[in-house]
Order: structure tokens, then C-alpha cells, then sequence
């Protein structure tokens, strides 16, 4: 049986308001369940753009673009939000966490806005805050830092709590946006292998977005954003 | 919601010298708007409240506003006196329960010097008709005793017993001296928050006694009276300033106010001190209003801090916010989130801003009863007050949606990679 689709992408353009030239063409693009994928692309190859189309922040001006079964390009913006926070976890380069909250706060942040991952959460029949925990335990965050503020720790324990939070609830997809360039080599691998586990364990299907291909190896299928966005970007930022 | 707000104490705390610094600065301004508010309403009451349970004051011939000025608050000089028999003619209207006559003109070192009838402490209200009261000694019975006033007593360090000399006129410095009739001083009053404490009491019979050797405003020369032989001559008063004076019926007051204003001995004036008052208070409200200008500008000022303060702030959040949406915020939370914290900061300053002032009367109250005659009592919020304060907090909340629509804007824009 093939797994269901997760990204379906269609004859999708994209333009920023203001500008002439579309940002983004895509014939066809397609994500299924469970694929590990790693999108590699150089700066101002589109990359925020795409993210910000499949966390449904973006509109396309026109084309087909389902994630996970909603049709992105129909629903409007409040549904789109609320949406990204049932199902989609996200993991950003750095800054990744909200500098006033503990660790603990940082985690269960998504819970907060969204009911769906609060009660996929709690399936299991722990609590919130021991689920959390446990994903931290996971992710080498020991008991000690979780009243810590965020501030104090260190860039690898920071990404790591990023992780736990997008991991949070088991959504289905997992965007992550080059989560290691802050890393040196020994962490980031150290990094993904964890990452990967956890998306195992959540079966959660995840886009890795980086510009270093030496991470490829990891994943399932390597896709190239350059040959797949047939719009000629220049000048836009990353 | 619930934790929105939470989110927003989490970051304001997280910005707290920032925030708290602009908090202080409205806390600051509004505490001043309330105290000019205050300030100017105690005043206002203060002042009318200088002259009470007198129907009418009576002078000749001059504006109501004049007479005021020189009969209440012994400010200026009256151009003409009123003749003495016009002043039996008052008493002996049948709807005049008493009349107080006042006799002005001179001084003793910058305090005006009143001459009158024992009548006048019981006659004379102030306030809520509230009498005068002596806080040591008796009113004046021989010529040259006097009853000096809480500031007069205060200022010139007099105690009962005192030895003082009147001057010629009114001012600080060139003027005549009666020095060879020296007062005693008899009787020293309560403040009053009125124009009575800066007043020297003195009986009609005294301003003749010592203007018997003189004449058109300087001693006779070569004539000089003793003070031993002045009873001696006849010390009835040719002529008074104005006189206070009080009704068997209030309701008859336009008609004898009429009667006065027509008399045909002499032009006379007959004022409503309540009327007069308020008309006084429109010359003086011109400062008072401007007072209340400046203050509301500061508010404005601590307004628009606040407002720069989050605006400039919003550039090193725009990653926070950014997060937030990637976990499920809507622009409109974001809105939200940015508007809490100002109408937080809005609402605490004003809070602050009025305990604030609450101190402050607290401790400089009775400086400024003492030192300006300016009775600011420590009490509750009052109604006037209330709306200003809200006024404040209305003015604050919707200032704050201009860092809260730019947020708004900029998440929009920014989506989930702000681009810094």
C-alpha cells in the first residue's frame, strides 16, 4: 500500500506583493507519509517562501497546495492557523525558543494554542508536563534545567528543547529549517540522529531544510529546491 | 486568553527596566494631572468659600468684581468710601438682620489692617459657615487692641501682648507710621484657609484715633495727639469701605440688593458674594485652565513614551512573535498579545500615579497649608476625578493599538522567518 500523501503541491505559483516575477513554480511536488525528506537549496532558492506556504502563513496566487488533506490554497487564514498548530511542528535555525519562558513553558507552548496537540499529548494517559518531560528526558535535558530560563543554556541544548517542543503531541509533519547550522559537525549529527529517532517514535513525516548537503545521508530521499522551483529568483532573501 | 495575559506579564516582566521606566513616567504624570486637578478644585472651593452666610456686601459705587477684591480678599484699594449715615440707613432696613462695616485702607508690614465692630466674629462665616475662633486671647475692646490673624501671628512671630505699630496705606516699604499710637495685641485667630488670616483686626474707633492729626494722607505738622487723650475727642467714623451684611430673609435678597444699588443718599454698589465670586473665578481660571493644559500635555508626553517604548521593542521580538505563530498564534493574538501590555502598563500607571499622590498629599499637605494657604486634604477619588483617570486609560488603550496594529502588520509580513 502507498502511504497517504502528506504535501501535495500543483501547478503552484507565487508572487510577493509588489513584485512582478513569481517567487515560486512548482509543476509538482509531492511528500508522502513517513518519508524523511532533505530539501537543500542555496540562499534566495526560496526556501522561507516554501515554508511559509506550507505553515499556511503564505497564500499561493494560484495552484493546488494540500498538506496533510487541507486544502490550503480554499481555507482562510484563522483555519490555516489553526491548523499549523494541530499538525505541524516547527524547528527554525536559531533563536528558536521564546526568551522569557522556562524550558518547561518553551516545550508546552504548542498545547497551548491548540487543543488537538494537547489531547494527542495526553493520549497516553500521562500528564502534560510528565509527557514533556520524557520527550526532554529523550533529548538529553535532564530534570535540573527545566525551570531554567532558555537564555542560560547552550546552543545545542537550546535546539534540542526546539525539538521537543515541535515534537510535542505527535503531529504529523515536522518542518525543521537548518535546526544544525548553529552546530559543529560532531553535534549536528548527533543532533539528527536524535531528531530522527523522535520522528520515528511520533510517526511524524519530516522536511529537513538545509543548505549543507554533507547531512543528506541521513534521509530518505534528497530533493533540490533549484530544479524543482521553476520561477528565476534573484535578489530574494533567504 | 487567560494565557495570553499570562504570556504578556512573562514578556513585560522580561522588559521590566524599559517598561518600568515609562510605568514610573506615567505613574508621574498622572499623579500630576490628579494633584492639578485637586489643587484646582481645593482652590476653587477655597476660594468661594473665602465669604459665607453674608447676603450681601455693600461699597460705594464700583464693580462687583472691585469690590470683591478689596471688601473679601483686601486686595487693591477701593476708590470711594461709603458715608456712615449710609451705613445707618442699612441697619435700619427692616429685612437686615446685621450689617459689619469694614474700614480699609491701612497696613501693618504687608498685612491689611481692618478696621470693625466686635460684631464681626460673630458675623463673619467662612466655608460651610463655620465662625471664626480664637486660638488664644479675646477680641478687641479698648481702642488700641488688636486681633491679628493665624498667618500675621505666624509670620511675624506675635504673641499676645505684642507691641505693634500701623503704616499709612497699603505696601511693603515708604510708608507712613503711626508709631506714636502703638496696639497691643489681643487676640490671636484659628486659620481659616482665608484671606482673615492675613489680616490685622481693628476697631472702627481705632482708625479714627489714629488719623486725628492727620490729614490728606500725612501727619498735621506741629499737631500731635497723644495716645492718652484720643478718647477725648469724638471717634464716631466719618466714613467706612464697605460692610457685610446679613438678612432676616435670603429670599428678599434681589429686592434689597435693589433698594441699595437705588439709594439716593449716595451711589452705592450691593453684591451676591456667591455671584461676584464665580465671576471672579473666571479671570482667575484662565491660569488654573492652563495649569490643567500643561498637565494633560505631560500626560500625552508619558503616553507617547510608552508607545515608543513597545514600538522599539517590537524589532527585537519580531523572532518571539515569530514563534508564537509557528506554534498556532494568529496575527490577531500577536495584536492582542502587543495591546495587553500596553493597557496593562496604561492601567498600573494610573493605579501608581494615584497612590502616588496620595503620598504626596500625605507629605507635603500641610507644607502647602502652610506655606500657600492651600488646604489639599487626603481623600478619596471623586467622580470629576475618576473620569480623568479613565480618560487616561481610554487615551493610553488606544495609543496602544498603534505598536499592536504594527505587530500585527509585521507578523503578516514576516510569517515564520522574520527577515532581520
Amino acid at each position: 500500500m502507498v502511504p497517504a500523501p502528506v504535501i501535495q503541491i500543483a501547478d503552484l505559483s507565487f508572487r510577493w506583493p509588489g513584485q512582478l516575477q513569481a517567487c515560486l513554480e512548482f509543476n509538482t511536488f509531492e511528500i508522502r507519509q513517513g518519508e524523511r525528506i532533505f530539501l537543500h537549496g542555496p540562499s534566495g532558492s526560496g526556501k522561507s517562501t516554501l515554508l511559509g506556504l506550507l505553515g499556511g502563513v503564505l497564500m499561493p496566487e494560484r495552484g493546488v497546495l494540500n498538506v496533510l488533506g487541507a486544502d490550503f490554497a480554499r481555507m482562510p487564514a484563522s483555519l490555516r492557523d489553526r491548523f499549523r498548530a494541530d499538525h505541524i511542528g516547527f524547528l527554525f535555525q536559531m533563536f528558536n525558543l521564546v526568551p522569557y519562558l522556562s524550558v518547561i513553558d518553551n516545550v508546552l507552548l504548542p498545547c497551548r494554542f491548540s487543543q488537538r496537540r494537547l489531547d494527542r499529548t495526553t493520549a497516553g494517559g500521562r500528564s502534560l508536563r510528565d509527557e514533556a518531560v520524557r520527550l526532554l528526558t529523550q533529548l538529553d535535558i535532564g530534570p535540573l534545567l527545566l525551570e531554567r530560563p532558555v537564555t542560560k543554556l547552550s546552543v545545542g541544548q537550546q535546539q534540542r528543547v526546539a525539538a521537543a517542543r515541535a515534537l510535542l503531541g505527535k503531529p504529523e509533519l515536522i518542518i525543521a529549517d537548518e535546526p544544525t547550522s548553529a552546530l559543529d559537525a560532531e553535534r549536528q549529527s548527533a543532533f539528527l540522529d536524535l531528531l530522527l529517532h523522535e520522528c520515528d517514535d511520533a510517526s511524524s513525516t519530516l522536511l529537513f531544510v538545509s543548505h549543507d548537503r554533507r547531512l543528506a545521508p541521513h534521509f530518505t530521499r534528497e530533493i533540490a529546491l533549484a530544479e524543482l522551483n521553476l520561477a528565476q529568483v534573484a535578489g530574494e532573501a533567504a | 486568553m487567560k494565557y495570553l495575559i499570562q504570556l504578556a506579564i512573562l514578556s513585560a516582566w522580561n522588559r521590566r527596566i524599559t517598561l518600568g521606566l515609562t510605568l514610573v513616567a506615567i505613574a508621574l504624570s498622572v499623579a500630576l494631572l490628579l494633584g492639578v486637578e485637586r489643587v484646582r478644585h481645593d482652590a476653587r472651593e477655597g476660594f468661594s468659600q473665602s465669604v459665607s452666610s453674608t447676603d450681601l456686601v455693600v461699597g460705594a459705587r464700583t464693580s462687583s468684581v472691585q469690590l470683591m477684591l478689596y471688601a473679601v480678599f483686601r486686595i487693591g484699594e477701593a476708590t470711594n468710601n461709603m458715608r456712615w449715615e449710609s451705613f445707618q440707613m442699612l441697619v435700619a432696613q427692616p429685612l437686615v438682620a446685621w450689617a459689619v462695616p469694614l474700614s480699609l485702607g491701612d497696613s501693618h508690614r504687608g498685612f491689611s489692617v481692618v478696621g470693625t465692630t466686635p460684631e464681626y466674629f460673630d458675623r463673619f462665616r467662612y466655608g460651610q459657615a463655620q465662625p471664626l475662633a480664637f486660638r488664644a486671647g479675646r477680641r478687641f475692646e479698648q481702642i488700641f487692641d488688636v486681633v491679628i490673624g493665624a498667618t500675621v501671628a505666624e509670620r511675624l512671630r506675635y504673641e499676645l501682648g505684642s507691641s505693634i505699630v500701623l503704616n499709612h496705606g497699603s505696601g511693603d516699604v515708604g510708608l507712613a507710621e503711626h508709631s506714636d499710637k502703638p496696639f497691643k495685641v489681643v487676640g490671636i485667630l484659628e486659620p481659616t484657609g482665608t484671606p482673615v488670616d492675613r489680616s490685622v483686626h481693628v476697631g472702627l474707633a481705632a482708625i479714627e484715633a489714629i488719623h486725628l492729626d492727620w490729614q490728606g494722607g500725612a501727619p498735621i505738622p506741629g499737631m500731635s495727639i497723644p495716645p492718652e487723650f484720643v478718647s477725648k475727642f469724638d471717634l464716631k467714623p466719618k466714613t467706612i469701605t464697605a460692610a457685610l451684611v446679613g438678612l432676616k430673609n435670603r429670599a428678599a435678597v434681589f429686592r434689597v440688593q435693589r433698594s441699595i444699588n437705588e439709594y439716593s443718599g449716595e451711589p452705592l454698589t450691593a453684591v451676591l458674594p456667591g455671584v461676584a465670586l464665580d465671576q471672579l473665578w473666571q479671570v482667575v481660571g484662565v491660569a488654573e485652565r492652563a495649569l490643567l493644559a500643561v498637565s494633560t500635555m505631560v500626560v500625552a508626553v508619558g503616553l507617547a513614551g510608552l508607545v515608543a517604548v513597545i514600538l522599539a521593542g517590537l524589532n527585537e521580538r519580531r523572532r518571539e512573535l515569530a514563534i508564537l505563530r509557528s506554534v498556532g498564534a494568529r496575527p490577531g493574538t500577536v495584536f492582542t498579545l502587543l495591546s495587553i501590555e500596553g493597557l496593562a502598563v496604561t492601567v498600573l500607571g494610573a493605579i501608581l500615579g494615584v497612590v502616588l499622590l496620595a503620598a504626596m498629599t500625605a507629605l507635603l499637605g500641610p507644607l502647602a497649608s502652610a506655606r500657600f494657604g492651600l488646604a489639599v486634604e487626603m481623600r478619596m477619588i471623586d467622580p470629576q476625578e475618576l473620569k480623568l483617570l479613565g480618560a487616561v486609560v481610554g487615551v493610553g488603550m488606544l495609543a496602544c493599538l498603534i505598536p499592536g496594529y504594527r505587530a500585527y502588520k509585521l507578523s503578516l509580513a514576516d510569517g515564520l522567518t522574520p527577515r532581520i
